[in-house]
């Protein structure tokens, strides 16, 4: 029979058996029915195998058949751990692993914020903390995630819910806020009054009682929408608000040279090279003086990095190009089409968003000197509402 | 056992054919070349050295001589026994 894994675990020995009824002694060990094996005979000895608890058992029976017995071999769990106990600063440093691991995996490491953004972490860290969530507390000891979830809540009005997860040593905590609607700017009771000189086209009054009809021609500083309601005996004072357009009247004196001069590259040019140590640059390529008589310069730097961090060493490359001036001479009738442009988009950025130019008309124009003159005349469409405070008491 | 129940015995065996061990008590060997043997039925040791192995069978008993003879397994009725077997001899009591 083979040692069998139960042997081991069970521990077994190896015994010599000495004396002159070892034949005897075998026979009764079968009936006590013991476990042994692998029986030999060397010279005046019998060795075999036993397991260990039945080894115990052989004491009486030595004495019945007068034998006797030593042990030559020992085998299994009980003579390793037996071993290992002899070892007690190993055996200490594995239970102290075990339990260090142990201990060290159940206290709250990490408290994860996330999903706030008006919010700020350290509010809600705090507020776990009063929840009894932080670093270096036993697990044990933190409350039910349901439970933190609602505390948290609660001390956190502005988060609209609140999630609470437990994983290994880290406590995420996940935030949902609510929108809070803007708050709205506080208005003080007010008039919208006409920003320009102007013939209305369009009135749209949000609140207020409008002073104006469509086709009125108002001046600057009228009133469009008074804030004032009611007559004179019950009246409330209100924030006018209303959108008012009108058609409002441009001029523009303009003029525009018929010699127009560009700046051109040639098309030659030279490089430069230097490389960079932090501020300084040492130039490798590109040596002596420049022959253009008026030149550009493109300056292109190139740094080393790794990720996020720019070494302070790189390369910069400089093209020099040969610019020339160039004239030209425009027709009157191009010179005319570019002071319209001009014009215009001057008056857009005047008039504001949303409006309109509904006409344009050169009213004069003449050559002299080389140079267009032209007076301009433009009917835009655009808003006139502004604001004027109602004083109170008035 | 009685010479009237005996030839029953071998009556019932033969009628039946059931092996001889189960109705007579009998050792059954199994011999595996010259290396195994491999003794069922035994009642004990007898004697045991390297060269020679006495075995207490129901009726008389069984010398076993060889060389190097080693008892693998021994338990109460089964005997497994290696070594070089040279030769298997029955002794009458």
């Amino acid at each position: 029979m083979r040692t069998g894994s139960l042997e081991w675990w069970l521990g077994y020995i190896q015994i010599a058996i000495r004396g002159d009824h070892v034949e005897a002694l075998i026979n009764r060990m079968l009936q006590a029915r013991m476990r042994f094996w692998q029986m030999e005979r060397e010279e005046d000895e019998l060795m075999l195998y036993i397991r260990l608890s039945h080894f115990y058992k052989l004491r009486p029976l030595l004495k019945q058949t007068g034998c006797r017995v030593h042990v030559t071999e020992r085998h299994g769990v009980p003579f390793e751990l037996e071993r290992l106990s002899s070892r007690k600063v190993f055996i200490s440093g594995v239970i102290f692993f075990v339990l260090g691991l142990y201990v060290l995996s159940s206290l709250v490491w990490r408290v994860d914020v996330s999903g706030n953004q008006e919010l700020s972490t350290d509010k809600v860290i705090q507020a776990a903390h009063a929840a009894g969530v932080y670093p270096l507390q036993w697990k044990l000891r933190l409350p039910e995630p349901d439970e933190i979830a609602y505390q948290l809540s609660r001390d956190l009005p502005e988060a609209s819910w609140i999630g609470v997860e437990l994983k290994g040593t880290t406590v995420r905590i996940h935030i949902v806020e609510s929108t809070i609607p803007e708050e709205q700017k506080l208005k003080s009771p007010r008039h919208v009054i006409a920003t320009h000189d102007a013939v209305i086209t369009n009135i749209h009054a949000v609140r207020g009682l409008p002073k104006v009809r469509v086709h009125d021609r108002v001046r600057k500083g009228d009133l469009l929408i008074s804030g004032i309601l009611g007559d004179e005996e019950h009246s409330e004072i209100v924030v006018a608000d209303g959108r008012v357009e009108g058609l409002v009247w441009y001029e523009y004196e303009l003029a525009i040279p018929l010699k127009q001069k560009h700046r051109v590259y040639t098309g030659s040019s030279t490089n430069r090279k230097y490389i960079l140590f932090g501020g300084r640059a040492l130039k490798v390529k590109g040596y002596g003086e420049t022959t253009f008589p008026e030149q550009d310069l493109i300056q292109e730097v190139y740094k080393w990095s790794w990720r996020k961090f720019k070494l302070p060493i790189g390369w910069m490359e400089e093209k020099v190009l040969e610019v020339q001036e160039e004239e030209a001479l425009l027709s009157v009738e191009e010179a005319k089409q570019i002071a319209l442009q001009q014009a215009r988009a001057d008056l857009l950025l005047k008039a504001g968003e949303n409006a309109d130019i509904q006409e344009q008309n050169v009213l004069h124009e003449r050559t002299e000197n080389g140079k267009v003159y032209m007076k301009a005349h433009f009917e835009v469409n655009q808003t006139i509402s502004g604001e004027q405070v109602i004083v109170q008491g008035e | 056992m009685h010479r009237l129940q005996r030839r029953l015995r071998r009556f019932t065996a033969s009628v039946l054919d059931l092996p001889q061990d189960v109705i007579f008590d009998l050792p059954r060997v199994t011999m595996v070349g010259n290396m195994q043997l491999y003794i069922e039925n035994h009642r004990g040791v007898l004697h045991f050295s390297s060269s020679q192995l006495r075995l207490q069978l129901s009726v008389g008993n069984m010398e076993v001589t060889g060389e190097q003879l080693v008892i693998r397994t021994i338990l109460p009725e089964e005997v497994l026994i290696e070594g070089t077997i040279q030769d298997i001899r029955y002794l009458p009591e």
